[in-house]
């Protein structure tokens, strides 16, 4: 049944017989990490067997062993490439038709606007929230563009989450200053639209925040903890104590 | 809480960063990098700005079951590109959303869990603070 596994497929790892005779020093390396050993499952584009040798639609974009540039050969082989474990896949189909199925009605607050009467005059004919928001979002923006000068390149931050939590909260505040710089010029279709954008993301803004603060300072713990094993022990009696 | 948040974020933390790095160029580079102007802002000043007309200021609101989708629309989002793009380029930043491994539906879980159980808690906190 397996036959085919291995003939005239690029995309195989070649099995462990043939490492140390291999010219390609990059992939005996992976092969060597890997914590699951050489198998003919790893690089199979489907769970189950299939007798068709040539593969109608390519899975992986570049044939890099599941490391981009080399940056996550860490990552034991089969955590990299293989197929997909069919619990995960079955989880995530639930999780797809839930999300359109149990839609509610979305209806949102527009408080950037709502509430434009009542406010005092805080900074240049802003209420004191329109204010923090327009600050909100120079931040936002001066922080990006300072990494982009910085850093060079920042690549990697529109797809972490990181990134994608840096430019929710950048967003919100721009979509509500916005909408009250448009209703206080008339504009209230624009106004009331930006408004239900920027009230929208308030709690995925929030929640995104708050698990990228937290999330930071369990891996800088990690870091710390991993290079002090005296320390682990301190923290975990102190942690036990409370 | 704060008595407990406080002393091991803002206290605890920093010693043991401090402590564990060995002294020299190595500590150097490592609290360069983790509190630089950039880290710091999207790690830590994150939460404060993201809660400004939020959760504190002016225009707080209680949180619907429409936000609570829009949450979850984001996350699932986020997975459609991680899944489906960036594991295929070989990104994986995340390995405990691995795809690959059967624990995955745990994370998942435990993800979606939490996106509830901090809806609930900042209500609870705006109810507080409306009261």
């Amino acid at each position: 049944m397996f036959d085919h596994i291995g003939k005239n497929n690029p995309t195989l790892v070649s099995s462990s017989e043939s490492s140390d005779t291999s010219n390609d020093s990059y992939n005996s390396k992976m092969k060597n990490k890997s914590a699951a050993g050489a198998t003919p499952f790893h690089r199979r584009t489907s769970y189950f067997p299939r007798d068709d040798e040539t593969p109608r639609f390519k899975w992986l974009i570049y044939d890099n062993n599941g490391s981009f540039n080399g940056w996550f050969d860490w990552l034991p082989l089969w955590m990299r490439v293989g197929y997909w474990s069919p619990f995960v896949c079955m989880a995530l189909v639930f999780c797809y038709t839930s999300i359109i199925y149990f839609k509610p009605k979305l209806e949102f607050e527009t408080s950037a606007i709502s509430k434009m009467n009542e406010e005092d005059v805080y900074f240049l004919g802003m209420p004191k929230a329109t204010a923090i928001d327009l600050s909100i979002f120079l931040w936002g923006l001066i922080v990006m563009v300072h990494a982009r000068i910085s850093l060079g390149s920042i690549g990697a931050f529109p797809i972490s989450f990181t990134g994608w939590s840096w430019i929710l909260l950048t967003s919100r505040a721009g979509f509500d200053y916005m909408a009250w710089m448009l209703a206080a010029n008339n504009y209230t279709i624009w106004a009331s639209k930006l408004a239900t954008i920027g009230s929208s993301i308030r709690l995925v803004t929030l929640i995104n925040a708050f698990v990228v603060w937290s999330i930071w300072k369990v891996r800088v713990s990690i870091v710390c903890l991993c290079k002090s094993h005296v320390l682990t022990k301190v923290i975990i009696t102190s942690l036990s104590s409370s | 809480m704060i008595t407990r948040i406080f002393p091991r974020n803002f206290i605890l933390l920093p010693i043991i960063a401090f402590k564990s790095v060995p002294k020299g160029e190595k500590r150097t580079q490592f609290l360069k990098f983790n509190f630089g102007f950039f880290m710091t802002n999207i790690h830590l000043l994150n939460l404060p700005l993201a809660s400004m007309n939020i959760i504190t200021g002016d225009r707080v609101r209680l949180f619907t079951i429409s936000d609570l989708w829009v949450a979850y629309a984001v996350a699932l989002s986020y997975s459609l590109l991680y899944l489906f793009v960036m594991d295929r380029l070989g990104l994986h930043f995340y390995p405990i959303f691995n795809p690959r491994t059967s624990f995955t539906t745990i994370s998942l879980g435990a993800v979606l869990g939490l996106f509830y159980f901090l809806f609930l808690k900042f209500n609870e906190y705006i109810i507080g603070k409306l009261d």
